[in-house]
């Protein structure tokens, strides 16, 4: 076994800076299976050794990478993507047409059973060759993010090789400018750099990976050099790193979405002005400020602030107790209600300064703190059920990476109404049924904007939830440490990215 | 002597297969759905049906236990949910560094606790006594991942001594192996200080005295050895609490053993796993104690007659 992850320097040839870069993250692989997880922090680990037909960027639309142009037909349906010549998987197997075909054939065969299909299984009819280059998708609906999506971790290219081995799941086998090592697992995952990639190679010539649970061993392993990345930091750690002249922090505005759900088919959600009461009675400036350091963005929509096609509304999202306390009136509440809302355990401290900014009203939230499993139970359950327990929302968190449709779809089409999906409040509104839908197939950008921020505006009018705050990627790093790419949402990208 | 090993050994499947009941059936009765947890928050309630019915969660209990059973006999302890592999190859993998840590722990606990527990005992009320008992309740009252967190704070990022985190080196065991060894040390350290108290305002204790044998044969080869017995009996017991403790300690130090694949598997509802760790807990504990048991009887005369003729 390899010693515990201090940087071994080793000699320096061409122009570029070699050497083993170290990466910690707060949990560890589920998978070396790109398409059988839906973990941010696996995908980081996972993207090093696997492509897609496109690359995504941390800002903008995506870029080619296994593909290296591709068209829509008319009608939108049909996509034809060109490949890359001449590359090759770890294995040695040529990265051809009908691997990609395969690959996606894959993905989507519901016999499968993978765990990151769910985006693509609704939306891919039918992939096959047409060329010994040439990909060809045929869509079951127009989707106009659909280049976003093949961006995805779960959309890489798998070596066919790999998959017939049957061992997958522990050894990847991709194109990637690193190639799979090694999985201790609870322990490490090693990369070497491909020798034979197509593109410019990368900087670092290993990277290893390793995780804790624990949020001050990640500061701690930044100070000793243990990592040399360290992600993704809580608030508290984030602000000694960005303090400490031997560590840089790197960040931006992120896609993980914080919300409460209110079930709509319980009093006292079922009438609007008290979800919009509970909206007006949310400070979500001091919560940013008091719970995450000033780490996050406040909503002012129900999309992410780096989401295209958000459209902030701060004069119908905001704080305004004395309005809240009207409409609260107006609802028959005067003399205060009583609510429960189920959490989880991270999410305690959230809880509390929403039980004591919504007391001002004259709302008694009660709140019912519920382990991992128990809270997965709770959240998705049906109406009935929620009923029966008194659940009247429930607090949680989203991440959809950069498409609209991702967050809008799930938490709010009456079709993901719990258990199907994630739409915990059941709620449910036909008009903005067909907003979603028109705007998700929307080929024309200044046509999507308007659909969308009607939508927006709609959702924020019929308030299924309290909109609450998006939190910051945080990520830490050693001085001197280049190159590090952060996907919006927190996902790393290294290929670039090299130790001092 | 013989017999009453045998008797002993006997009981061990019992004990094993009434736990493994009690095992099965707190796995399955946590709450909260496996399959959605695999399934993922974006899973439609379709997918998380199919996953049901892949793991056999819809058959009724019994028929799941019977099916756990058969299949643990012929040493198929079933296969990850997480990571897919089969649960006795995650065993073989991980248990070798919780045995190595356990074992380093142990070793700690017994060698300063039994030491220290005797001088102790030789002048109560004396400097080293109350340094000791303080030490002692220290041991057993610091939760150890708080010591874990701190240990690393000083030695491994301010005085850059030892390791961080992860394995790999015998440097990479030590404060893992001293964070898992207080607890244990601090309860043999004070049963060793009053079991030799106890034995020290015996007569024969006097008696050695007045024949003029020195401080060293008194003490450690009359006094300890009839003392052992209960501390014997807490060092086996103490081993459950060692794996618990291997649990926290091996989160904190990410060391990559039993515990921390089992604080994995439980937030995975990784049934096969959960069920796998436990069981071999289980096993490591009661072997244990059996050890503890016979060493007893060995060092006691009087109880192995007692239990040999078969009251």
């Amino acid at each position: 076994m390899a010693s515990g992850g201090t940087l071994m320097a080793t000699a320096a040839g061409g122009r570029t800076a070699r050497g083993s870069l170290s990466v910690m993250q707060t949990e560890g692989p589920r998978s070396m299976d790109p398409a059988n997880h839906t973990a941010t922090l696996t995908a980081a680990i996972l993207r090093p050794m696997y492509e897609g037909l496109v690359r995504p960027l941390s800002h903008g639309p995506p870029a080619p990478l296994l593909a290296t142009s591709w068209t829509a037909a008319s009608d939108a349906l049909t996509w034809t993507f060109q490949l890359r010549g001449g590359v090759r998987f770890h294995d040695g197997a040529a990265m051809d047409a009908s691997a990609v075909a395969s690959s996606f054939q894959r993905l989507i065969d519901p016999n499968a059973a993978l765990a990151g299909a769910g985006k693509f299984q609704p939306l891919i009819g039918a992939v096959a060759a047409a060329g010994p280059l040439t990909v060809q998708f045929r869509l079951k609906k127009p989707y106009a993010d659909f280049l976003t999506l093949l961006a995805a971790n779960q959309a890489s290219v798998v070596s066919p090789a790999a998959v017939r081995s049957g061992r997958i799941e522990r050894v990847a086998g991709g194109t990637g400018p690193f190639a799979f090592a090694r999985w201790a697992s609870e322990d490490y995952v090693e990369q070497r750099r491909n020798r034979g990639y197509w593109g410019p190679p990368a900087r670092a010539e290993a990277l290893r990976w390793t995780w804790s649970s624990e949020p001050s061993v990640l500061y701690m392993a930044l100070r000793t050099g243990d990592a040399d990345i360290a992600t993704p930091l809580s608030p508290v750690f984030a602000r000694r790193t960005a303090a400490n002249p031997a560590l840089s922090l790197a960040h931006q505005s992120g896609t993980a979405f914080f919300w409460i759900a209110l079930n709509t088919r319980l009093a006292p959600f079922d009438d609007v002005r008290v979800r919009q009461a509970l909206n007006y009675a949310t400070d979500r400036a001091a919560l940013v400020a008091g719970l995450l350091g000033g780490y996050g963005q406040p909503a002012a929509a129900p999309l992410a602030s780096v989401t295209p096609f958000v459209r902030p509304d701060p004069e119908h999202v905001r704080f305004d107790p004395g309005l809240a306390r009207r409409l609260l009136a107006e609802a028959g509440h005067a003399r205060g209600v009583r609510i429960g809302v189920a959490i989880q355990d991270d999410d305690e401290l959230l809880a509390e300064a929403l039980q004591a900014m919504w007391a001002e009203v004259g709302v008694d939230l009660d709140i019912r703190r519920l382990e991992g499993g128990v809270y997965a139970a709770t959240a998705f359950a049906p109406p009935a059920a929620k009923a029966a327990d008194g659940i009247g929302g429930v607090l949680s968190s989203w991440s959809s990476g950069v498409v609209p449709d991702l967050q809008l779809r799930p938490l709010f089409a009456s079709a993901s109404a719990a258990p199907a999906g994630a739409n915990l409040g059941f709620f449910s509104d036909p008009a903005i049924d067909r907003l979603i839908d028109a705007a998700a197939g929307a080929s024309d950008l200044a046509e999507r904007g308007r659909l969308y921020a009607a939508a927006q505006r709609d959702l924020i009018a019929a308030a299924p939830a309290v909109l609450l705050y998006t939190r910051d990627d945080l990520v830490g790093a050693r001085r001197g440490v280049t190159g590090v790419e952060v996907l919006p949402g927190g996902e790393l990208m290294l290929d670039g990215a090299a130790a001092a | 002597m013989t017999a009453y090993v045998l008797r002993k050994l006997l009981t061990l499947p019992a004990v094993v297969l009434a736990v493994s009941v009690l095992i099965f059936l707190a796995v399955r009765l946590l709450p909260g759905d496996p399959a959605r947890m695999m399934a993922g928050p974006e899973a439609s309630s379709a997918e998380v049906a199919r996953i049901h019915a892949q793991l056999g969660l819809g058959q009724p209990l019994p028929a799941q236990y019977l099916a756990f059973l058969a299949h643990a006999a012929s040493g198929d302890l079933g296969t990850s949910i997480e990571s897919h592999r089969p649960v006795t190859e995650e065993l073989a993998d991980h248990a070798p560094y919780t045995l190595a840590l356990g074992l380093a722990a142990y070793l700690l606990a017994v060698g300063v606790g039994v030491p220290g527990g005797v001088l102790a005992a030789v002048k109560p009320g004396g400097a080293w006594d109350r340094l000791f008992s303080g030490f002692t309740i220290l041991c057993v009252s610091l939760a150890n991942f708080w010591v874990g967190l701190m240990a690393m704070e000083l030695f491994a990022v301010r005085l850059q001594w030892l390791p961080l985190m992860g394995a790999g080196s015998a440097s990479h065991l030590v404060l893992p192996a001293i964070t898992l060894a207080l607890a244990p040390m601090g309860l043999i350290g004070r049963m060793t200080r009053a079991s030799m108290i106890d034995v020290l305002a015996q007569d024969y204790i006097r008696t050695a005295r007045a024949k003029g044998l020195g401080p060293f044969a008194v003490n450690f080869r009359h006094a300890l050895r009839n003392a052992l017995a209960p501390i014997i009996t807490i060092v086996g017991l103490n081993l459950g609490s060692v794996v618990g403790g291997a649990v926290v300690t091996e989160s904190v130090f990410s060391w990559p053993g039993l515990g921390r694949l089992l604080v994995d598997a439980v937030g995975n509802r990784d049934y096969p796993v959960v069920q796998g760790v436990a069981l071999a807990a289980v096993v490591a504990v009661t072997l244990a104690n059996l050890a503890a048991e016979l060493v007893i009887a060995f060092l006691d005369p009087r109880l192995r007659q007692g239990l040999g003729d078969g009251r």
